[in-house]
Formats: C-alpha cells, sequence, structure tokens
C-alpha cells in the first residue's frame, strides 16, 4: 500500500513539472538582446572606473569628446570638431546632445570631469597615469593631496618632520630632507605609518590658496558653453584615442551633486548621468543591467537596439548552457567550449583582447640580474604547444612586447619578430643558461627558482605545464608558488619573487601604453628592470613630434626589451565568442570588449 | 475497532487457594547426595570475551565487512605501490596524445589504462598518486577528531555550565572566522604539503564533532547509568572515556565516516586557491576538479576520481556500519 | 529559564565582539592591498584612497570606530564596489535566505525521513538505497552537483522538448522553477549527513527498553517511531542543524555561482581576496550573529526534546 502511494506520489509531481512546460524560454523581441557581461561592474563613476565590466556599460550610455567607431578608430563624439595647435587641442562640442534631465551637454561638463579625476582625494586609479599628459594635471593632484605626516614613535627628527611642496620630500624641522628626494616614503626607516598632518588655520588656507592656484592654472578650460580646450604636455598622435577612454567621459555636475557625489554617484540605475545611445533603466545588483535606447540622444537613428540586458553570469559553463539554452544571445567562450564548438563545426568568433602574458623577473636577485639567465628561462618554454594544450585557442605567439591589437597590428607588423619562438632549439638555450649561471657564480644544481602566481583551476594547469617544460628542456626544477592576485601584487612590488607570470593589458591605441612600463620608476616594473639607453629613448619618443622618428624611437625600445628580457613575452590572448543568429553587428574589440552600439536584430530565420 | 474492556485477569486468580494438588509425601532418604558435579557444572558456555576483541571477532565473522577492509587495503597498497611500479611518472606530460580515452594505447606503444588528462598525464598513476594524499588527509581527518573533537566535545558536555559555555563560544569564533582568512594567513607563513594541509584542516575540522559529541553527552550525563558511577565514586575521566563515549560511540564513527570526503574536498579546496598539494601532485579531489571543467567532453576524467572517492566513502560507511553493530553489544546479531 | 536567556544572550553578544576583533586583526594582516589593481597608483593616490575610507589610522582605532559604527547600524563602505556595506548585504541576503530554507527544508525533511525509513528497515533494500543517496550526498560536492543538475537536468531536457519550451531554467532566480535545482544542489551535503546521523541515532533509541515497552504495549510501528523514538533520536541532527542553518542561510557561493543566484555568497570570498576589509568584516559580523544565534537555539531546544538536559548546571 505505502509503496504505491510513494509511487503516485511522484507521478504527480511529474505530471505537475511538465504541466509547466508550456512556459517557455523568455522570448525576446525584435531589437531586444541578452548578453553576459560575466561580472558585475564595481565602478560606475567614469573618472574612478578602472575595469572593463564598468567600462563596457558606460561605453553604451555616455558619450565623450571622442568615441571609437567600428574599426577603433577614434571619431566625433560630443566633439564635432577639434583644432590642434601645437600641443593645444580645442574641441568644438556639439550642441544637441543632452543629459538625462534634460540640460544641455557643455564644456563645463568635460571641465568638471577633469577637475574631478585629478582631484588626487577622490582616488582615481588612472589619474596619475594620465596627469602626465595633460598640463597642469600634475599640479593638481599634488596640490589636492592630503597631506599626510609619518608616525614613528620615538624618533624626534621625524616627530615633526613636514611635507616639502616644492621638493616633494619630508623634512625634519630644520629643514633638512629626511628621506632622499623624490621619494614619497621614508624608506629607510622601513614602513612607516602615516595620518594626516594637523595643520594650523593658516596652513589650512595656504593650502586652499595652492589648491585654488593650481586649478587657476589647470591645462583645460572651457572656453564657453561649446568650447573645450585642452593642452598636453606633448605632441602626442593619439590624443583622440586617448579622449575617448572613460577616464574622460564628461559629468553633469549638478547630476552628480544631486545623486549623491563621491559616495553615492553611479551606484544604481537612477543614480548615473547620460548622454549616450542608451539609459539604464535597472540595475539589479551582481544579476543584471538593462539598458534602453535613449530617446534624447542625438543619434538615435542610427542605434537599432532598443533595449540590451547585461547579464552577470560568472561560472562560463553556467553561461554557455544559459546560450544554448537560448537565453543569451552572446557569450564568451573558455579555450575548452571552443575547441568542443570548433569541434561541433559551429560558428564562433575570437578577438585579440590586448592581453599580453609574459614572465616578469626579479632583476633585483640573483642570477636573475643576468639576462642570459632570463633570456633562457623564457625561451626554454615551447610556447606554440602551450597554446595547443593549455589556451586552446588561436591566441598568437608573442614576438615583442606591443601586441598586434595597436594599430591594427601596423607596428608589430614593422617590429617584426624578436624571439625566436619556432625552432625551439632547449640545447642551445641550456648552454646559455648555464653560461649565465655561471658568470653569477652557480650551476644548474644550485639553481631552485620559483615561480609566483595567481590561484584557481586553470592557473593549477599552466604552471604545471611550465614546470614540466623547464625540468624537460632546461633541467631546472621550479617550485610553484600560488597566491591570491593582491598578495601576487604585494609580493612583486616588494621584490619578493624570482619569476611571475603576469600579463598587462592596453590603454589605448599606442605601442606606448605598453612600452612605458619599463621604464626605470614604471609603476609596474617590479623586476626592478633599469636601463637608461631605453629611458632615454621612451623620454625622447614622448616628445617626438614626428610620427615616422618617433616610430623608430618606440622600434628601438622594443628591440632592446627583446635583447634584455626583463620579461619574457608568452603570447597574446585572443578570445572567442559565440552569438545567436539573429544578432548582428556586434563590435569586440581590445579597446571595446563588448560593443552594441552598432548592433542589430533581424528577424529569425531570415 | 470497537474499543472493548480489558477483562481483569488479575481478579480471576483465587489466592487462597492451595497450589499444592497432590496428596503423596516425599521423603529426604529417597535423595542421596553425590557431590558437586565432576565437569564443572555450571561451566561458561560461550568464551569469555573483552569489548574489543568480542567485537573484532563479530567484525571478521562478517563476510561483506571482510571485503570491505579487503577493498579498503587494496586501495590503500594500490596508492602506496602502484605510483612506484609505473612506468610513468604522475608528473610526465605526453602532449601528442592529452585527453585521451581510457584502456588508450598510442600508435607508439604508450597504453594509458585510464586515458590521460588535458595535459597529457596517465590518470592510472595520478589516481593512485592521488589516493596517497587523499587517504593521507582522511585519515589524518579521522585522527584530528577523534583527538580534538571527541574530547573538547566531552569535556565541554560533561562539565557542562560556564566551561561548556566558553568552550563552547570558542568553537563559534573558530566557525565564525572566514575560513579563507585563515588559509591565506597561513599561507604566508607555510609552503605547500601535506602538512600545511593537515594544519589547515586541523584548524576547524575538529569542531563539528566536538559539537556532536557535546549534545551527546549532555543527553547521557542525566541517565541513571551516569548518575550511578558518579555515586559510586568512578573520576570524571573515567566516566567519560569508559561509560559515556562507548556509548555514542556509533554516531561517532558515522561522523567520522562523514567527515573524511570533508577533508578531501577541503583539500581540493585548498589546492584551488593555493595552499594544496605542490604542482604538480594530484589528489582524488584536485583530479575531480580538474574533470568537472570538461565533464561533456571527457566525462571518465571527473567520474574516474569520483568513482574512488565514492568506492573509498562507500567502503568506510559500510565499514562504519558494521563497526557500529560490533561495537555495540546491543545490536550485534 | 527566561534568566539563562538573557545571560547566553550576553555571551552571544560577547562572542561577535571577539569575534569582530579577531578577524579584524586578521584581515588587516593579510597580505594585499585593497587598492591595488595592477595599475600604477602613485602613494598620494593610495593614501587618498586610505584616508577617504578610514584605513589610514591604526588598526585599533580602526576597530573602535567600526564597532561604535555597528551600534548605528553602519558597517561601512565596500573598497570593492564603494557601496555600504549594509545595502550589499540588504540587496543579496534575501536570495540567499530564500534558497538556504528551500535547501533546509528539503535537507531536514528528507534527511530525518530517509534516515528513520532505513533504520527501521535496517540491512534491507530501501536502507541499502538510503545509505548510496547518503554516500553519494557526501562524495559529491555541491560544485560539481550543481553543473551537472544544471548540464543534464535543465539544459538537456529543455533541449529534448523542443525550442521555446524549458522545464528547469538555466540560471537567475526569479520564478518558482528557478529555485529548484539550486535548492536541491545546496541540500544535497546535509541531506546527507542528517540521514546518515538520524539513522543510526534513531538505530540506538529502537534498542532502547522504553521502545521495547511501547512494542510489548502493543502500539504500532508508526506510532513508536514518530511519536516515541523521533524525539529522543533527534539530538545529533539538532546538534548538526545549529552550524548547517547558519551557513546555508547567509549563502552558498558555489551553487549560487553556477546557478547565478544574486545571494550573499560571493561576498565573502570576495571581500577576502579583495582586501575589501569593511565587506568582510561585515559579513563576518553577520554570519557570525547567525551562527551564535542558532547554536543558542539549539542548546535551547536541548532542553525542549529532552527535559534531562539542563545546559546551564554545571558538574560540582
Amino acid at each position: 500500500m505505502k509503496r504505491k502511494q510513494a509511487g503516485k506520489l511522484v507521478l504527480s509531481v511529474i505530471m505537475g513539472l511538465t504541466l509547466l512546460t508550456g512556459c517557455g524560454s523568455s522570448t525576446r523581441a525584435d531589437g531586444e538582446v541578452t548578453v553576459n557581461l560575466a561580472s558585475e561592474p564595481p565602478q560606475m563613476t567614469s573618472f574612478l572606473t578602472t575595469d572593463i565590466a564598468s567600462g563596457t556599460i558606460l561605453r553604451h550610455v555616455v558619450v565623450g569628446l571622442t568615441t571609437l567607431d567600428e574599426n577603433d578608430k577614434a571619431v566625433a563624439g560630443i566633439a564635432e570638431t577639434w583644432e590642434v595647435n601645437d600641443n593645444t587641442y580645442t574641441w568644438k562640442l556639439r550642441q544637441d546632445a543632452k543629459w538625462n534631465n534634460g540640460d544641455p551637454v557643455t564644456a563645463h561638463d568635460f571641465e568638471f570631469a577633469f577637475d574631478e579625476l585629478f582631484r588626487t582625494s577622490n582616488g582615481s586609479g588612472y589619474a596619475s597615469t594620465w596627469a602626465a599628459y595633460i598640463e597642469g594635471a600634475e599640479e593638481v593632484m599634488a596640490a589636492t593631496s592630503i597631506k599626510l605626516c609619518p608616525i614613528i614613535a620615538g624618533d624626534e627628527e621625524l616627530a615633526d618632520a613636514k611635507w616639502d611642496e616644492e621638493n616633494g620630500y619630508y623634512v625634519d624641522g630644520e629643514g633638512s630632507p629626511v628621506a632622499d628626494k623624490g621619494k614619497n616614503k621614508l624608506d629607510e626607516y622601513g614602513d612607516p605609518q602615516y595620518k594626516a598632518c594637523s595643520q594650523s588655520d593658516a596652513e589650512a588656507a595656504a593650502q586652499e590658496k595652492a589648491i585654488a592656484e593650481a586649478y587657476a592654472n589647470k591645462g583645460w578650460k572651457a572656453l564657453d558653453d561649446y568650447t573645450f580646450e585642452v593642452t598636453y604636455t606633448g605632441p602626442y598622435p593619439y590624443i583622440p584615442d586617448l579622449m575617448a577612454f572613460y577616464s574622460f567621459l564628461p559629468i553633469n555636475e549638478k547630476l552628480y551633486e544631486e545623486y549623491g557625489g563621491l559616495e553615492g554617484y553611479g551606484q544604481d540605475a537612477d543614480k548615473i548621468a547620460y548622454n549616450g545611445p542608451f539609459t539604464v533603466a535597472s540595475w539589479t545588483h551582481e544579476d543584471s543591467i538593462i539598458l534602453e535606447k535613449n530617446e534624447n540622444y542625438y543619434d538615435k537613428d542610427h542605434i537599432k537596439l532598443n533595449k540590451i540586458e547585461f547579464k552577470m553570469i560568472e561560472d562560463s559553463a553556467a553561461a554557455l548552457n544559459g546560450f544554448e539554452n537560448g537565453d543569451l544571445d552572446m557569450v564568451g567562450l573558455s579555450g575548452e567550449q571552443y575547441r568542443q564548438y570548433v569541434e561541433e563545426g559551429k560558428t564562433t568568433y575570437a578577438y585579440e583582447d590586448g592581453g599580453n602574458w609574459y614572465f616578469q623577473f626579479n632583476t633585483t636577485k640573483k642570477p636573475f640580474n643576468n639576462k642570459k639567465v632570463r633570456k633562457a628561462m623564457s625561451l626554454g618554454i615551447d610556447v606554440q604547444a602551450y597554446i595547443d594544450t593549455v589556451v586552446l585557442n588561436d591566441s598568437k605567439i608573442g614576438q615583442s612586447f606591443t601586441t598586434p591589437a595597436i594599430r591594427n597590428g601596423e607596428f608589430y607588423e614593422k617590429v617584426g619578430e624578436l624571439y625566436d619562438r619556432t625552432n625551439n632549439d632547449f640545447t642551445a638555450i641550456k648552454t646559455m643558461l648555464e653560461e649565465g649561471l655561471k658568470e653569477e657564480g652557480m650551476t644548474l644544481a644550485d639553481f631552485k627558482p620559483s615561480l609566483l602566481g595567481d590561484v584557481g583551476d586553470s592557473p593549477l594547469k599552466m604552471y604545471a605545464f611550465f614546470q614540466e617544460q623547464w625540468s624537460k628542456n632546461l633541467g631546472v626544477e621550479v617550485e610553484i608558488d600560488q597566491v591570491e592576485f593582491k598578495t601576487r601584487l604585494e609580493r612583486m612590488d616588494t621584490q619578493q619573487f624570482d619569476i611571475a607570470f603576469a600579463g598587462w593589458s592596453l590603454d589605448y591605441n599606442d605601442p606606448m601604453t605598453y612600452l612605458d612600463l619599463w621604464l626605470t620608476d614604471g609603476g609596474i616594473n617590479q623586476g626592478k628592470y633599469s636601463n637608461p639607453e631605453y629611458d632615454e629613448i621612451i623620454a625622447a619618443a614622448y616628445q617626438e613630434g614626428d610620427p615616422k622618428k618617433r616610430e623608430e624611437l618606440l622600434i628601438k625600445a622594443e628591440k632592446i626589451i627583446a635583447e634584455d628580457m626583463p620579461v619574457g613575452v608568452l603570447y597574446y590572448s585572443t578570445r572567442n565568442y559565440v552569438t545567436t543568429e539573429r544578432l548582428k553587428g556586434v563590435g569586440r574589440s581590445a579597446f571595446r570588449d563588448i560593443d552594441l552600439r552598432f548592433a542589430e536584430t533581424i528577424a529569425d530565420g531570415n | 475497532m470497537i474499543p472493548k474492556k480489558k477483562p481483569n485477569v488479575m481478579s480471576k486468580i483465587n489466592h487462597n487457594e492451595t497450589v499444592y494438588d497432590c496428596d503423596c509425601e516425599v521423603s529426604a532418604d529417597e535423595f542421596t547426595h553425590i557431590g558437586p558435579m565432576k565437569n564443572g557444572g555450571e561451566h561458561i558456555a560461550r568464551r569469555s570475551v573483552g569489548y574489543f576483541q568480542g567485537a573484532v571477532e563479530y567484525l571478521m565473522r562478517d563476510k561483506l565487512a571482510l571485503i570491505l577492509i579487503l577493498i579498503l587495503l587494496f586501495i590503500v597498497l594500490g596508492s602506496v605501490f602502484i605510483p612506484m611500479l609505473s612506468s610513468y611518472s604522475f608528473r610526465e606530460q605526453h602532449l601528442e596524445h592529452v585527453n585521451a580515452g581510457m584502456f588508450y594505447t598510442a600508435p607508439d606503444g604508450h597504453h594509458h589504462l585510464f586515458g590521460t588528462d588535458s595535459l597529457g598525464r596517465d590518470l592510472f598513476v595520478r589516481i593512485w598518486e592521488g589516493g596517497r594524499i587523499s587517504l593521507s588527509i582522511a585519515f589524518a581527518a579521522v585522527l584530528i577528531n577523534c583527538l580534538i573533537g571527541i574530547l573538547y566535545g566531552g569535556i565541554s558536555g560533561y562539565f557542562g555550565g560556564r566551561l561548556d559555555n566558553i568552550l563552547m563560544r570558542v568553537i563559534d569564533i573558530i566557525n565564525g572566522i572566514p575560513y579563507l582568512l585563515i588559509i591565506i594567513l597561513l599561507m604566508t607563513i607555510m609552503k605547500r604539503g601535506i602538512a600545511t594541509i593537515i594544519i589547515a584542516y586541523a584548524a576547524v575540522g575538529w569542531c563539528g564533532m566536538a559539537r556532536l559529541v557535546r549534545g551527546q553527552i549532555l543527553q547521557l550525563k542525566e541517565q541513571e547509568f551516569v548518575i550511578c558511577a558518579q555515586t559510586m565514586g568512578a573520576s570524571a575521566s573515567r566516566i567519560l572515556l569508559k561509560h559515556m563515549i562507548p556509548n555514542i560511540l556509533s554516531l561517532i564513527i558515522v561522523n567520522l565516516t562523514l567527515a573524511i570526503p570533508g577533508a578531501i574536498f577541503t583539500e581540493a579546496y585548498l589546492s584551488f586557491i593555493g595552499l594544496g598539494v605542490p604542482i604538480p601532485m594530484a589528489s582524488w579531489g584536485t583530479l575531480a576538479n580538474d574533470g568537472i571543467v570538461n565533464f561533456q567532453r571527457y566525462a571518465f576524467q571527473l567520474l574516474l576520481p569520483a568513482f574512488f572517492i565514492s568506492i573509498t566513502m562507500l567502503s568506510f560507511n559500510l565499514l562504519g556500519d558494521k563497526l557500529r553493530d560490533a561495537f555495540d553489544p546491543k545490536l550485534r546479531r | 529559564m527566561l534568566k539563562y536567556v538573557m545571560k547566553r544572550l550576553g555571551y552571544a553578544f560577547l562572542t561577535i565582539l571577539v569575534l569582530i576583533i579577531i578577524t579584524f586583526f586578521m584581515i588587516h594582516a593579510a597580505p594585499g592591498d585593497p587598492f591595488s589593481n595592477g595599475k600604477a597608483m602613485s602613494e598620494a593616490t593610495k593614501l587618498a584612497l586610505q584616508e577617504q575610507y578610514g584605513l589610514n589610522k591604526s588598526v585599533p582605532e580602526q576597530l573602535l570606530i567600526y564597532i561604535g559604527n555597528i551600534f548605528q547600524g553602519n558597517l561601512g563602505i565596500s573598497t570593492k564596489y564603494a557601496r555600504p556595506v549594509t545595502k550589499i548585504i540588504a540587496d543579496s541576503f534575501p536570495a540567499s535566505f530564500d534558497l538556504g530554507i528551500r535547501a533546509l527544508f528539503i535537507a531536514v525533511v528528507g534527511g530525518i525521513f530517509i534516515g528513520t525509513y532505513a533504520a527501521v528497515r535496517r540491512g534491507k533494500k530501501a536502507d541499502s538505497a538510503a545509505m548510496a543517496v547518503a554516500v553519494i550526498g557526501v562524495s559529491i560536492p555541491s560544485f560539481i552537483v550543481a553543473a551537472l543538475l544544471q548540464y543534464f537536468v535543465a539544459l538537456k531536457i529543455n533541449q529534448l522538448l523542443g525550442p521555446g519550451k524549458q522545464l528547469f531554467p538555466i540560471s537567475g532566480w526569479t520564478s518558482e522553477m528557478h529555485k529548484i535545482l539550486p535548492a536541491i544542489a545546496l541540500s544535497l551535503g546535509p541531506l546527507a549527513t542528517i540521514s546518515r546521523l538520524m539513522r543510526t541515532s534513531m538505530l540506538d533509541v529502537l534498542h532502547a527498553d522504553y521502545i521495547k515497552t511501547a512494542k510489548a504495549k502493543g502500539l504500532s510501528e508508526r506510532m513508536i517511531i514518530w511519536k516515541h523514538a523521533l524525539r529522543n533520536a533527534l539530538m545529533p541532527v539538532i546538534t548538526v542543524l545549529g552550524p548547517i542553518t547558519a551557513t546555508v542561510l547567509t549563502g552558498a557561493f558555489v551553487v549560487e555561482q553556477v546557478f547565478s543566484i544574486p545571494g550573499m555568497g560571493k561576498y565573502f570570498v570576495i571581500g577576502i581576496t579583495e582586501n575589501d576589509y569593511l565587506l568582510t568584516a561585515g559579513t563576518t559580523v553577520f554570519y557570525g550573529v547567525f551562527l551564535v544565534l542558532s547554536t543558542l537555539i539549539v542548546d535551547l531546544l536541548y532542553g525542549v526534546i529532552d527535559p534531562r538536559v539542563k545546559i546551564s548546571k554545571a558538574k560540582e
């Protein structure tokens, strides 16, 4: 009796479930698409943004002075035309662009955004990168820095240390520096802690004056409502590209304040000012963002999509399941998924994301101060085999530091193949390694380096591959040290590593986005590579107005990197994705991770 | 059923009636004294066996239990010896035939019984190699649970009151601290390896057992036999170890068998975040982790480690059941 | 009783305080910097951010400020998301709680039922089947179960049904149907644990004298099990339910990730990997409150289930 009852129950549950199958998977009307953004955009205040997901949303809702077209070329955005006079650009703005509250987009909105970008107390992650490009920006950053005093108990010399504005270091009571010039940190004293300096009223007034002065001398100004003038620090050929970057997007000051300023702006759908093709209709954190066509957009006739839903599905298998179920119009593919799709003969798309993956060597540490050792360790890997077994797509072997994503590969072609990655003559490389080690008074037997890398599933596979290659090809046993990303950064910043597996992706469309990394005081030059010749070449390239000469300098810089090998380039990453047949005109590139501004849907079956 | 009034049976017996019906008499001289029985009289028919001896014997008589013990023995011995005897090492990568299926023979005569993984490593060797790690962790987990968990929980439950309160709040705090944080801090001072994994497991792994034992002891200590032992002046440790723990042994055994896969997958999680076994070593947990990436195409890469984990678990569980029967005299059949 | 509860609440408060203090020092001892993201950042900018988020003070000072703020219902601002931690938790907790309650329901009801059934049918087929379920439940972790369920039960069945039709949605958290598979995936582990403990404990109880008495009295099997045995056998299940409840209700990272549920499980992980100190502290406090309360309830339930148990009484 009992058993039957249980059977009945199961049956009725199944019947109940099958009745529900009537409700089909979500169908989307024409002009509506759902794509996977993969992660929550953490920072939608444009001058603070540093991540790709936020950048993708901003691309769809806010237009800057310029904007990137389908071919990644910088074209007119809010600025209709611009005049270049030496290093000064005069941007003439269009008069029909409007914010969501109906206000026109004016030069003051740009001025405000630039002001806030370089206001150090806002803490923009990109500010110090861009400050070098714009006249007066570094001065504004210095003036708006919070004055901090070191706290070192018991050290009387430091107790009354003061910040010397002019020279940029701390001075003691007598006015002599307590640390080397140019250093903000009191390195000799270990890692000091800081507190905000107590300021007297006079000092506070002085600072306020200094800030006002710095802003008065800034290199960007709204000449009138529709003319914005910016003076740059050099004849950079990529200024129009740069101005399309999200750091330089305009923000309407009135809306910024209304939406809560630094603490509140950009946190929810109704707290973002937009002037672009789409508006943020809703934002469910960690779930989805829905964009709808902006009826007030000046170029709305060219926008074909009415609604875009960005899903935040992090798990790539789950995303692909969703795609196969018909819930999503576009998802990215992992290497394994890409291989499967290729085997099944399905159409996939690919783009180079500008990512360059390399080994970074700690040149302060023996024997990695020796370039033969660095070279041997980076050339001792069969990179094609790595791409074929680990990356699992059509990523390219690295041949120079600048990836082909820059200027559609034009620069990359001119540089040519700087590394011999095809022969894989490991006996010769091993000999080179032994020579290098000998020069440092070491032998292969006592060379036991470690590789610092990230955690996760695919890194496990990646590092196992490298480890086995080094062991097989060079006879070097490398220990693998996997740590959390932030821990890795800290270990690299403090030179606690031998070899690190790291990557860099571009910011703007010029080789310089890669090449100025390895300046002696470069921000991510954690291997402390230093070559005065290289520094000079890059400095010269910054100020070189002639494109041809500039290019020659940059090629020279590439060759130095290939020769000294502070970093051993492995490969340039390619990403794969699939779309449904109804979605056409998707733009994806190193500069536009997802771009649906030019996309449209076509009716099924056509 | 219509309830009927129960007939009162007792009332039918007449207590005044005499029980002796026989009217004959028996005299003493009809009996002869033959002395005590020569063959020992009331000899004990069954051998007198102690607690543990009885349990072991009970276990040995059970065929299923014997088979289970043999399976476990096979897995343990296989893990120890197969990696030594195999012609492949667990780290060797055959890049020319990655993701080979089971029973794969390469054109050059390479043979991979369980196929290869995504880096072309022989899965047969890796499974057994992984067994070494996973089984060590499993045994360590059992040991930690027994040593710390049972004692901690026992003391907390038995002594009760303020001590109990404090000990249990300590567990709350330990459980409250994010595990990932504990591991990240451990990583700053320790290198990858089995010892580290065991310490990372030991940091929190015993708390569940302590809670369980404490809960049961709380219930047990109010029972008559404990009160009796106390009145007779037994020491606390004697009461705990001799009287109470054996009474909850069955639960302890079940909880131990449940702790084993927990430990195996804790290790996999640790590997995932950089504190597990050093690359390129394998464990069942990490093998299963690798397998899930590609289970649609190479199901065996997930099924093999899952099978070994499950079969070990099943053996442990069934054996656990047998053990509890063996250790609980009431349940022996 | 009331006095005991009040006393315990006092202890609970102290526990959470100690938890915050320990966690706070631990997160600050962890390597990494909340503002580093692989890009070059000037020292001045970093210091400005520290000032903005109040991280420029010494750790004890920050701790005091933090504890002070908790009493005003302020858990600070997350450095990763630039949003208040209270808001992050308020946004994400409902989904996690919803999922957790469902999973807990399946695990408790299913576990108790399967465990009891297996104990009664000891050695029979039903017992073996229950054992198999339990072994699978504990041997295969939820991330694998979730991935398999999503692929085979959701995607493959939907594909069988044909285009435009679906039984279980792949991911998301909108309809009731969305919630079934995640709840099953999450419940399997606890269900296995509960059923195993329940079976063992029930077997012990079934051999107790009072059950024999009840049998001798002629009570029906059903009556004996559900009225007499169950209550006494529940003890170990109640014990494990304490921590399980706290964990399951405050977010299951893996299941939420696979099914794209906007729950709070991920914040426990992100807070730590991103060195988002206040996010970690906030989620820890939140979880701590659940944990401490659930263990308190467990202790109180002991007394309800078995009135002989007196937790407040110490051995003299």
